[in-house]
Order: C-alpha cells, then structure tokens, then sequence
C-alpha cells in the first residue's frame, strides 16, 4: 500500500479474515456507501486482543479518525481515535446475525465522520 | 416563642419558621413542599404538613415546638390555558410527500406514472415512469431491474423507495434519476398516477415543487388548481428531495376553522372579538374594556370550553354556582402550532396559525377558616389568618437588601403573574393577570410539537448546548465547553438540554436556534407583557414611570432569564428592577411566608 493511500480521508475497517468477515463486510460498507463517506477495508496478519483493540487500531489509522474492527466470529466495533477501547461508540456481539445491526454500524461510522447525530436501533 | 409563616400558593407550599422573643425576630429556617389539591381547600393541609416538617428538620425542632402558626389570606386566584388553532391543512387523496430523508438519491427532477417495480418489465419503449420500491426488494435487484428497463428504452424518470437506501440504489444505475428514499408508508402511494420526484445537488433545496407555479407547469394546472396547491409547495419549502403525486380526485385545502368569538364584558362597554383575528385585536379589546366585568367564549369551541372550564373549577372551591363567577382577565398569544399533515404519507408536518389564551378568575374570597380550622384539628398548633397575600409579599420582598418604600413587587408565579404597590403610607393596591409559567409551557409543547409536559419543563428551565464532538459541547453564547472524559454516543452532534446531571438529548428535528428562540419568545410573550400590564394597573396615575423599585418574586422569577427579560424592559421607563433576595438568603422564594411571621411583629 502506497502512503497517498493512507493519506485519503476514509473510514478504516480492520478485518481478521475477508472472506470470512464478508458478509458483515457487505452491510457495513452498505451503511457507509449510503451515507456518502469513504472507505477502506484492510486485512490484519494477526489480531491478538479483542475487537475493540482492533477497532482501535483502525481509527489511528484513519484520515478521519474513525476505526471499525470485525472478526470473523461477527464481533465488530465502532471506534474514534480519542476513546479507550473500553469506551466504544458500538459493539455487536457475533452469537445473533442481524444484517440491519452491522448497517447500523456502518451508518454510524459515517456520521461520525459528518458530525451527524447517531442512529441506535 | 416559634412562629410559621405558611403560603399556600398555586403550585407550592412556603413555610418561614422564626423564634419570636418581644420585638426580636430570629429566622430559623424555611421549608417547602407542593400544594396538594387545589389552594384554598381543605385538601392543602398535608402540603402544609410536608412543608412544617420540611422547615422543622433544618432547625432542629418538631412540629409540636411550633407555638402559632400564620396562614395568608389567599386571593382566589384561578387560571387556566388553552389553544384554539385557526387553520388546518388537509390533503384529501395522499397528493404529497415532502419528507426529508438526510441521504436521498441521485439528484434532478424526474415526471411519469408511478409504476410498483415489479411490473416495469411489462413497460413498452419509450414510456415514462416513476418506479415505487418496496422494502422487500434489495437495492441490488432494484438497480438491475431499472438497468433492465433502461436497455428496453423504457424512461425510468425516477423512484420512490421505502427503504433507506436511494444513494445504494442510485450509484448502480447507468442513468441518473433522483430517488427519493425512506418513505415510511410507501402502500399509500397511488399508483398509476402522474407524479414528480425531485432531488436537489446536496446544500441546496429543491426549487420546482416548493413554488406553486413549478408545479402548477409539471401537472399543467388552471389558476383555480393552482390556488388549492399552495398549502403543498409552502409544506416543501426548504427540503431537500420530494414528491408530488396528482390524484384525479387528490385536492388539498387550507381549512379554515371556525374558532369562535371572544365576548369581553367591562363596565361600559362590551367588545366581540373572533378569535381568528389574532392575540393583538384581543388584547387591545381587554385593555380598552378594564377592568373586566365577565368574559364569554362560543360553546362548542376551545374558548367556550376553557372559559367554562375555569368557571367550574371556580365554583367547586368555593361552593358557589358557576354562573356567579366571572373571568377578570384574559391574555392571548399568537402562536404556530406544529401538526400533521392530515393525509400526507410520510410524516409530514405543517405550522398552523393558533392563538393561545389563558383566563383568570378571582372570587371574593377563598373559603380559608375551614383550611385553618382543619390545620388545627389535623397537626394540632393553633392558626391565625393573617393579611392580605399582596401585603405579606411586599412586606417579605422589603427584606430584599437595597430596597425601600414605595416599592412594587412582581410576583411570577405558575398560573398567574401578580404585581402590588405599596406606597410609603402602607397602602397597598394589587392586581392579577392571567398567563404565566404554565402558558410558556404550553406555547413551547404547541411550537416544538413535544408531548412529553416533563421534557417541556425541562426546555423552559434549561438552556440548550450542541454536541460538537466527543469531548466538547458548544453552549448558547457560543462559547465551547471540553470533557475529559467521553460524552454519550447518544447525544454526539444532538441538540441537549444542560441539566445539572447531564445532557438531555432533544429530539434530532430540532435544532438549536430554533428551540432558543421559542423558549425565549414564549416567555417574553408571557411574562414581558404581563408585568407591563400588570404594573402599569398599580402605577400612580396608571404610569409606569412613576414606579421607582420593583422586586420580583415567585417560582418563575427563580428562571435562568425571565427576570433578566423583565429587568431590561423595565429598565426602559426608569425602573430599578431585579430578583428578589428575601431576608438576604431565600433569593426569590419564601417572601409571603416571611411577610406573614413579620407582620405579626410590626402590629405589636
């Protein structure tokens, strides 16, 4: 990945596995795609701590400040770069798969980045 | 010995507990509690008891130490509130929807038959539609069908999608069409009908389906249709997508309803206003006829209902027949009341003119010897009936450091706003308007459309802040406030009230400046009005420049910026005014209670 790339504003997505994480993948980019804000989805080699570490990661990353970790057990978390990762926006537990929740998530994330009130089923 | 001043007032009970050795006069403590029933009857001895036992526990002392207890001659003052709205919008046949999704798709303005999706394949070449998509199709099947079509060469000119997902849909599709998306109710559209989809470029807001004229040349309408359409392009103005749906029967109208008249009675003369004539030809029919002898409202309306109401609660407190009482004074306040489009399909709202009023009664005198008597009997101190509440309060509100004779006082309370004169002689002359906390109450439900009585207090007593991140908030005077620790998600860029535990998040219709300026209008219509009309009728000579000090009192003036309003008016004419401070501690509070243990003193 070249470094102009990291330099675009967009909401970074941390993923364990893409294939194994797609179908969450999809409604999350969904949430994003219908919001209007960009993104970028990245694989990471390895992810030892939880999901929210993950997300953590994810928004240092990003341009925006705004991470999102999955896992490919359909644990997923919302983050912004100033927040410990005990304090997420929004987490979802992967037991129960609802396609609207991991929307929601996407939804979310872009009007974080819009500074537009949040959504919360 | 131990003496209680206790004010029984509209909405709470005032206690002012001093020990009393000769001339010397030692407060010990004060208490409070809420009336209970209405003020004047015999129900109001357990508030009492709350608001002794209140007072007694910050002292030290139990009831049984009080020796005498002074309760105030109450003036009987009732008032009461209603709305009566002048127009109504109604759209027979759904003809409109003009909601505002935050994301609708693509962007133009498209014109065709509304069509369901499913049956687009059976469209011939060339023939002009608006797709209607319901939720149980996925945005990708959606594009594809649209795609299909379009290779056909049948014009897909735009869509209507009860989902949230126009921009999904709208990127997947070779053509751009405008979407307009999260139309809840999307069965109601009819279909087969001619109508228009428009979306404006983000940042700005449509143009052909908010002027009556734009729509007039889509639906090619005579002058007389274009007459009827103008409540639907006014209900579009300043969105950002819409539609417009032509029905053969679809009609809309701007009702007008019959509101009733206002029959003000004064001693010489009797006025009939209507009331859709608007708050100011009221207003100037009662100030020209004071003082009121009796005031009538047509039966059936919300006038006739509120009067009668009023008279009837009235005569139960007092045990007269209702058609002795008579209504002394009247405020009226035009308003906007935010109701639903009746017949629109998304939610749609509209602002109707309303006038909202209040009335007053005052009878000769409250029943008050079987309160006092029942005291008596029930906590078992013995009761005096003391003064006049009028006398008392200004004899409290006089323990106001920087204050002196002749000396007004303005008391602000929850049903009606009082003033009183005391002149230097110790006269007294005092007056009650109709209007006070409980009307800015009511303009604030009506013109943010909250139905929650809580949240509205809540609106009126706290000022509002935006969240502009997760960690800072911007206040009303636009300076900007940090945390360090992280705010709720759930208020992040919403409009909060600033509660002394934390933000309240506002519904996300309503933005800041909007709310700012209904809360303060509301209680500039109520209580800057009122106190001008109120002290003007116990000025020397009916001037209110002639008054040089004027001290308020009352639950309202406890608020964050009605007495600061009322301050800067005054200070107008001349007029040193500002918040009670009673006995130098209680602030606006306990002024009446505090008057009735000195007034005991000063007789001696």
């Amino acid at each position: 990945m070249s470094k102009d790339e990291i330099k675009k504003p967009v909401v970074l997505i941390y993923c364990d596995t893409i294939e194994g994480t797609n179908i969450y993948l999809k409604k999350i980019c969904e949430g994003l795609e219908e919001e209007g804000v960009p993104f970028q989805i990245q694989q990471v080699e390895k992810v030892e701590d939880s999901v929210e570490v993950l997300a953590q990661n994810a928004s240092r990353n990003s341009n925006l400040g705004i991470g999102i970790g999955v896992l490919k057990n359909g644990d997923c978390a919302l983050l912004q770069r100033r927040l410990p990762p005990n304090l997420p926006i929004q987490t979802l537990r992967g037991e129960k798969y609802d396609p609207n929740l991991y929307r929601n998530i996407g939804i979310n994330a872009a009007r974080l980045a819009k500074n537009l009130p949040l959504v919360f089923a | 010995m131990i003496i209680a001043g206790v004010d029984i007032g509209n909405s709470t009970t005032e206690v002012a507990l001093a020990k009393v050795n000769g001339d010397e006069i030692r407060f010990l403590a004060s208490g409070i509690s809420n009336t209970t029933g209405i003020k004047g009857t015999p129900q109001n001895v357990e508030g009492v008891r709350h608001a002794l036992e209140d007072a007694v526990r910050k002292a030290n002392l139990t009831i049984k130490d009080i020796d005498l207890l002074r309760i105030n001659e109450a003036t009987p003052v009732i008032s009461d509130i209603a709305m009566e709205a002048i127009t109504e919008t109604i759209i027979t046949e759904s003809t409109m929807i003009g909601h505002n999704p935050t994301t609708p798709g693509g962007v133009g303005l498209g014109i065709g038959i509304t069509i369901p999706i499913f049956e687009l394949e059976k469209c011939k070449h060339g023939e002009e539609v608006i797709v209607v998509i319901p939720k149980n199709v996925d945005y990708e099947d959606a594009a594809k069908i649209i795609n299909n079509a379009f290779s056909k060469g049948v014009e897909v000119k735009g869509a209507i999608a009860q989902k949230d997902d126009g921009v999904l849909i709208a990127t997947r599709l070779q053509r751009r069409i405008p979407i307009v998306d999260e139309v809840k109710q999307i069965e109601k559209v009819p279909i087969g009908m001619l109508a228009c989809v428009e979306v404006a470029e983000p940042g700005y807001t449509i143009k052909t389906l908010s002027n009556p004229y734009g729509i007039a040349s889509v639906f090619n309408l005579t002058a007389e249709e274009t007459k009827n359409i103008v409540p639907v392009a006014r209900a579009l103005i300043g969105n950002r997508s819409a539609v417009v749906i032509r029905t053969p029967k679809g009609e809309v109208q701007e009702r007008k309803i019959p509101a009733g008249t206002l029959i003000i009675k004064g001693n010489n003369r009797t006025f009939t206003v209507d009331i859709e004539e608007g708050a100011e030809a009221i207003m100037s029919a009662v100030e020209s006829t004071w003082p009121l002898v009796d005031a009538k409202g047509t039966p059936g309306t919300n006038v006739g209902g509120l009067i009668a109401r009023i008279k009837e609660t009235m005569a139960d407190v007092t045990g007269q027949d209702s058609s002795n009482i008579q209504i002394q004074d009247v405020l009226a306040v035009d308003t906007l009341v935010r109701q639903k489009v009746k017949g629109g399909i998304a939610e749609e709202f509209s602002s109707e003119n309303a006038v909202a009023l209040a009335a007053m009664v005052k009878s000769s005198k409250l029943p008050m010897e079987k309160v006092a008597q029942k005291i008596e009997q029930e906590i078992g101190i013995a009761v005096e009936i003391a003064g006049i509440e009028a006398n008392m309060a200004i004899i409290g509100a006089l323990t106001t450091p920087g204050t002196e004779l002749p000396l007004a006082i303005l008391d602000l309370g929850g049903g009606s706003t009082d003033a009183a004169l005391m002149t230097k002689n110790g006269e007294v002359k005092s007056v009650h308007m109709a209007g006070a906390g409980e009307m800015v109450n009511m303009l604030i439900k009506t013109e943010l459309g909250i139905e929650d009585k809580y949240l509205v207090e809540d609106i009126k007593k706290y000022p509002v802040c935006r969240v502009e991140s997760l960690f800072s908030i911007r206040l009303e005077d636009g300076t900007v406030r940090f945390f360090k620790e992280p705010l709720d998600p759930r208020t992040f860029a919403r409009v909060c009230l600033l509660r002394e535990d934390g933000l309240l998040p506002l519904p996300p219709e309503l933005n800041m400046e909007k709310v700012i300026n209904v809360r303060r209008n509301a209680k500039r219509k109520v209580f800057v009005t009122n106190a001008l009309r109120a002290l003007s009728k116990v000025a020397p000579a009916g001037n209110i420049r002639l008054i040089d000090f004027v001290v308020m009192v009352g639950g309202s003036a406890l608020d964050f910026e009605i007495p600061e309003m009322i301050s800067d008016t005054l200070a107008g004419y001349g007029i040193v005014a500002g918040r009670g401070n009673i006995r130098n501690v209680e602030g606006p509070r306990n002024a009446v209670a505090t008057g009735l243990v000195l007034s005991r003193c000063k007789r001696k």
